[in-house]
């Protein structure tokens, strides 16, 4: 599955927040718990309750308390008129029209434009989420299968996104090649391996994305710093960085084992 | 080593080992080489990938490059080859001679 992510221009960023590791631990637990089904997470934090809509195992939309905008917020914000806004906020709840599919079919935005938009909104959702006390996480599965929402992304991606920003880790300059190849920068805060950017060209899913990063940490703290490759056949899985920061891979690809050494400097 | 030397001139150590009671058993080596480390870090990796590993004929591979060197381990359920090597070391080279060994049981240097 290739990973198409929408662009994102301005960024949120803050220096206030910090990432609550058993927040993030809980939040990544309920995801993993729903990566196969269309169901609703309501997060009951610190600051109040917050919502992430989850169809067939995507994000559809996350929105927590604390994140002072709701969505017509960033929309009026991106240039729609308020009281049109206000309007269509009010239709969608009569009619349960996601209002997404309202401003895109009625020309008030473009659909890339409203993407990056809700990614946006999802990623700092997500954000605060992880930055606050969690207590309670519950999970009500759709009775009608499908939200049917227009707009939907894979987890890892957009939670790396939430991650990134609330962690500081240098940069990579990487671009792996292998179109089966899964390649994950992680970085381990409070002991816990987060993943941080999606690096290659296939979105592994949370729960193996969580299952390869336990399993590079484990290997790195045999070696403290450097870049270890396995491979059986044709199958192989590689480490790189250090115990703070790494870059992990797994494929089919033959590439990956030669990557990776690439990367460890040999 | 030396004979070793003139099959991989990068070559800085090398052990031959058996698998022996659930471990490995050390019967040759020669030069530097960190044995016990390149062991547990194949243990640490093998799980992901090598738990359905077929013992009498499926050959593993790891290799890793670190601040102590790098170092190369090829094993099957019968014998493992580790090897050290300097950076920069032609690898391909290095894996080929370690599967040999591995598979023809021939010692090593």
């Amino acid at each position: 599955m290739s990973v198409m992510l929408p662009t994102v221009s301005g960024v949120f960023r803050s220096s206030d927040l910090r990432l609550d590791g058993d927040a993030f631990q809980q939040l990544a637990d309920a995801l993993v718990g729903s990566e196969s089904s269309t169901s609703m997470l309501s997060v009951h934090g610190d600051h109040g309750v917050g919502g992430v809509f989850i169809d067939e195992g995507r994000i559809a939309w996350a929105a927590s308390p604390g994140a002072r905008h709701f969505l017509s917020d960033r929309l009026v914000a991106a240039g729609s008129d308020a009281q049109v806004m206000r309007k269509l906020v009010e239709e969608g709840r009569r009619t349960g029209v996601p209002l997404g599919r309202m401003v895109v079919d009625r020309g008030l935005m473009s659909a890339a434009a409203f993407s990056e938009l809700l990614f946006e909104h999802s990623v700092v959702s997500l954000g605060l989420m992880a930055s606050q006390r969690v207590n309670r996480i519950e999970r009500h599965p759709s009775r009608g299968g499908t939200f049917a929402l227009a707009f939907t992304f894979p987890m890892v991606p957009l939670l790396a996104e939430s991650v990134r920003r609330l962690v500081a880790v240098e940069a990579l300059e990487v671009s792996p090649s292998g179109d089966d190849l899964t390649a994950v920068h992680v970085a381990v805060v409070e002991g816990q391996a987060l993943p941080v950017r999606v690096l290659g060209a296939r979105a592994p899913k949370l729960s193996e994305l969580l299952s390869l990063a336990g399993d590079a940490q484990a290997v790195m703290s045999n070696i403290d710093a450097g870049t270890v490759s396995f491979r059986r056949g044709n199958r192989c899985w590689s480490v790189s960085g250090n115990q703070q920061s790494f870059v992990v891979s797994e494929g089919r690809s033959a590439l990956s084992f030669a990557w990776m050494l690439g990367q460890g400097g040999l | 080593m030396q004979r070793l030397k003139d099959v991989l001139p990068d070559a800085l150590g090398a052990a031959q080992l058996v698998s022996s009671e659930g471990g490995w058993k050390t019967v040759d080596s020669s030069g530097e080489v960190d044995v016990r480390w390149a062991l547990s870090v194949l243990r640490s990796g093998e799980a992901r990938l090598y738990g359905d590993v077929d013992v009498e004929t499926d050959e593993v591979e790891a290799v890793m490059a670190s601040s102590d060197g790098v170092h190369v381990v090829v094993a099957d359920g019968r014998g493992a080859v580790v090897l050290r090597l300097e950076r920069g070391a032609n690898l391909g080279l290095a894996l080929g001679y370690a599967h040999g060994v591995v598979r023809t049981g021939e010692s090593c240097p």
